[in-house]
């Protein structure tokens, strides 16, 4: 019994020294641009992070909107219809960001504006529903 | 025995909490740089599926 006792202290000791180890080498809160500027700072690479991130925003956008759908498209089919375009734009943004960084470059300041601006009016429209 | 059972509790708690933060915490270097880029891609298009925005 006191032998079992000793393995099973043993083992959950080293789970948990395994547990610190991963969550201290991961960054949970930070984008992909925040953790490859600390890797690198060639723009190409930058860009494509950048990308990354964008990528994220329309999955979140997209991702809080999906389990209403249904009932806003029942319920205020306008309002559904301005959040279907917000993210259509987004993704039309989306693709030319992906040709942009093709070449290393950004798209437009103004495209990537607009792109945030729709990603906040759709998480903003979600938060007032869930509020109501 | 309730100290063994106690420490395999802690121990599968402290195993949840793992899985947790692996899932949630995802490292993006420049090696997995474009795999994860790749990752995103694919879950954007299965979104938009989802969305029925796949007209454009």
């Amino acid at each position: 019994m006191e032998r079992n006792k000793l393995v099973i202290t043993i083992i959950a000791g080293l789970v948990l020294m395994f547990g610190l180890i991963s969550c201290g080498t991961m960054n949970p809160n930070m984008s992909a641009s925040q953790q490859i500027t600390k890797e690198t700072n060639d723009p190409f690479i930058i860009a494509r992070a950048a990308y990354a991130d964008a990528l994220d925003a329309y999955i979140t956008a997209g991702n809080a909107y999906l389990p209403h759908k249904d009932y806003l498209e029942r319920s205020n089919p306008e309002l559904a219809e301005q959040i279907l375009n917000n993210l259509r734009e987004m993704r039309r943004i989306l693709k030319d960001w992906k040709r942009f960084t093709d070449w290393g470059e950004l798209p437009p300041s103004g495209d990537m504006d607009k792109f945030h601006s729709y990603r906040k009016i759709i998480l903003q429209i979600i938060l007032d529903m869930e509020d109501k | 025995m309730s100290t063994v059972t106690d420490i395999a509790i802690a121990a599968s708690i402290i195993l949840d909490i793992i899985e947790v933060f692996q899932k949630k915490g995802i490292n993006v270097t420049v090696a997995n740089l474009e795999e994860e880029i790749k990752k995103r891609e694919k879950a954007a298009e299965e979104l938009s599926e989802a969305l029925g925005l796949n007209d454009i």
